[in-house]
């Protein structure tokens, strides 16, 4: 909520975007403490595909930062895709795949092929230091496919597991992966029930 | 003993075989099995043929009274102005037909939306006019997660959708 209260948020949030909620989960609560609970982000296009997912709360930054990202990919895989279904979910996958990999993979999986990462955050020197080379030596979508893990990362930060899903499975459905995220990434139980008070 | 003599025996059987059976009723029962006048069996056929004649020209005109019409539907939207807007106005075309058409199916549909100063047509109002309210954030939150898309399909804007635990509408309880 920290982050959705922030003035440049609110901002560029709408500015950019229609803002909606809806409640999947619950939590119990004990007087004023909270037990269980959380939130996950959607950034979609209008026809219900996902082009982005924010797992779990983040600050401000971080969530300006994504919300900031997913816009400028869609409008350059527009651009790139010429009409293509399939050339925007192949862009949307590789940019996926470039995050993940600059900042997400685990040091000691980075630049190995077919390993899965980890490990949880990566430092930020280490992340600039990838931008960098990620920069300075560009490389095919093909090659970076073949780095991301196979399975689930189940070390990796929230955030990161986000963009392994949507490298694996580029523009999917809200309502098709909207419980994989809650129930596998965010380990929470999908119901309706109403909060409880105890 | 009487002599009274007795009637002389009925010949039974030579009755029966001499009989004269008088000659049948030849009198036609039907006027077509008569054989002195015209044969009018020559006017079934005349009769079924004018028939089919009929039913067939009754199909085609209903066919034709039922064919698809094609309508031109012109949408035109009004220019700002500082007037307050007027009602949307649904203009039905030219409804004369031809002869050849029985059915008064309009030809062309004009529908004249008019648009308000500054800002979107008339017929984007409904997702607009939703319940949008921030929850103590500076987030402009429509209340249903199938108006925003519809929404954003009307903006042409991207949706954030957020889903939570517990009630949004209630930060105590979210």
């Amino acid at each position: 909520m920290n982050a959705l209260a922030n003035d440049q948020v609110g901002d560029f949030v709408n500015q950019h975007f229609v803002a909606s909620y809806k409640k999947v989960g619950t939590f119990q609560k004990a007087g004023t403490a909270k037990q269980g609970g959380n939130v996950a982000t959607y950034i979609c296009l209008p026809d219900e595909t996902v082009l982005h997912v924010i797992p779990g709360p983040v600050n401000a930054d971080a969530f300006l930062r994504e919300a900031r990202w997913a816009v400028d990919v869609y409008e350059s895989a527009v651009m790139e895709s010429n009409g293509s279904r399939q050339a925007l979910r192949n862009y949307i996958r590789t940019a996926h795949a470039l995050r993940y990999e600059t900042e997400h993979m685990r040091p000691g999986q980075f630049d190995r092929p077919g390993r899965s990462g980890r490990s949880a955050d990566v430092s930020a020197k280490e992340v600039r230091s990838r931008q960098v080379r990620a920069m300075m030596a560009p490389q095919s979508a093909v090659e970076l496919n073949d780095r991301m893990p196979r399975s689930q990362p189940n070390g990796v930060s929230l955030l990161g597991q986000g963009h392994w899903l949507m490298w694996s499975d580029p523009l999917p459905k809200l309502g098709t992966v909207y419980k994989t995220v809650w129930t596998q990434i965010l380990r929470e139980p999908l119901t309706d029930i109403p909060v409880v008070v105890r | 003993m009487s002599k009274v003599s007795l009637p002389a025996p009925i010949r039974v059987g030579r009755l029966v075989d001499t009989l004269s059976t008088p000659p049948l009723e030849s009198k036609p029962t039907h006027p077509i099995a008569s054989p002195g006048e015209p044969r009018t069996m020559s006017w079934v056929p005349i009769l079924l043929v004018w028939g089919l004649f009929l039913l067939f020209s009754s199909v085609g005109v209903l066919a034709a009274a039922f064919a698809p019409v094609r309508q031109k539907v012109t949408v035109t939207v009004g220019l700002p102005t500082e007037q307050p807007p007027p009602e949307p106005v649904l203009e039905i075309g030219p409804v004369a037909r031809l002869m050849d058409d029985p059915l008064p199916m309009p030809r062309e549909v004009k529908v004249v939306v008019w648009q308000r100063p500054g800002g979107t047509p008339a017929t984007a109002e409904p997702a607009k006019e939703s319940a949008c309210d921030r929850f103590g954030t500076k987030i402009d939150f429509v209340r249903s997660q199938s108006v925003a898309f519809l929404a954003a399909q009307a903006d042409q804007r991207l949706v954030v959708a957020l889903h939570v635990a517990g009630n949004f509408e209630d930060t105590g309880f979210t």
